[in-house]
């Protein structure tokens, strides 16, 4: 039986200047779990992204994998994978250098096999728009070798048939990996998520799907 | 091995500028001032402009295990590597 691993987020706490970002926060995620990360625009949500995968500083946090205290950044990015809200390739490298470089070549065959990605193997970064690019980073970004992956609005600017790929793709990496994702597409995180947090005020609160939404004024109806 | 060419990739990445620069002060200085243009300004000048246009591609070679600081402080050396045999090269 595989032991899953545990990321735990702990005693985070960020503020700019008087302002209260995140307050006390704790996280938790487990091999298996997708968890859906809510909150309205400027609550902290990307701020809370970046300080776990280490490139921005907090006040306080403690960051653990499987009880043990990451200090550095070198070792949380051994750890965790992050997707940023804007596109992070080199983008003067074609489709077929970047996942070259990028993956083991025992994994390229089957990271090709794609029917998404097959048309712009010669097709430099630069050139793909918006979707196929994010698509391209969200599937590199998961067959990454770390336990845990962050994905930062992963849904924003795609069409739906690539939303209905993504969602497709966290699903079959979850199995090996832990998933917190967030994004204003909330149909589609309620969807493929399987545990919920709410961002409000500074607090990160467990939630249990789109009722609490509504009751905590995330939501309208 | 891919950590290297990770590596050089993003040295690639900054050169165009760096040479740039450091062709344009050899127009005055010869060979000694390439050199010490490359060893210099070249690589505040492309890290700068790395760092204004093109920062987020950081968080791919972080997402690789490599940092930041390991990126700049690898281009500074090998700069200083190359200007240094142009500014011997012009002693020579």
């Amino acid at each position: 039986m595989i032991v899953p691993d545990v990321l735990e987020v702990d005693s985070l706490a960020k503020r700019y200047s008087e302002r209260v970002i995140l307050s006390d926060v704790y996280l938790k995620c487990v091999t298996g779990d997708i968890v859906g990360l809510f909150g309205r625009n400027g609550t902290g949500k990307s701020t809370l992204m970046k300080i776990v995968f280490g490139i921005e500083k907090a006040d306080n946090k403690f960051v653990r994998v499987n009880d043990k205290v990451l200090l550095s950044q070198s070792q949380l990015i051994k750890e965790i994978s992050y997707l940023s809200q804007d596109s992070f390739l080199p983008n003067n490298l074609t489709v077929l250098q970047l996942v070259n470089l990028t993956l083991n070549s025992k994994n390229v065959d089957s990271f090709l096999n794609d029917v998404i990605l097959t048309p712009f193997l010669s097709t430099k970064v630069n050139s793909l728009s918006g979707g196929e690019l994010r698509y391209l980073e969200i599937k590199l970004l998961l067959n990454l070798p770390s336990r845990f992956v962050l994905l930062d609005e992963p849904f924003n600017g795609i069409s739906p048939i690539i939303v209905q790929a993504v969602t497709e793709l966290i699903r079959s990496h979850s199995k090996s990996k832990g998933i917190i994702l967030t994004d204003h597409d909330y149909h589609s995180v309620l969807d493929v998520a399987n545990r919920y947090y709410l961002l409000s005020d500074g607090y990160l609160r467990t939630i249990s799907g789109r009722n609490d939404l509504v009751r905590l004024g995330y939501l309208n109806r | 091995m891919r950590k290297l060419k990770l590596f050089s990739v993003f040295y690639k990445s900054t050169l165009s500028l760096s040479i740039t620069f450091a062709a344009l002060v050899a127009l005055i200085g010869g060979k000694l001032g390439f050199g010490i243009a490359f060893m210099t300004g070249s690589w505040i000048l492309s890290l700068y402009y790395k760092e204004q246009t093109r920062k987020n591609e950081y968080v791919y070679y972080q997402n690789m295990g490599i940092t930041k600081s390991a990126l700049v402080i690898f281009s500074i050396l090998l700069n200083v590597l190359i200007g240094s045999f142009f500014i011997l090269y012009d002693r020579a």
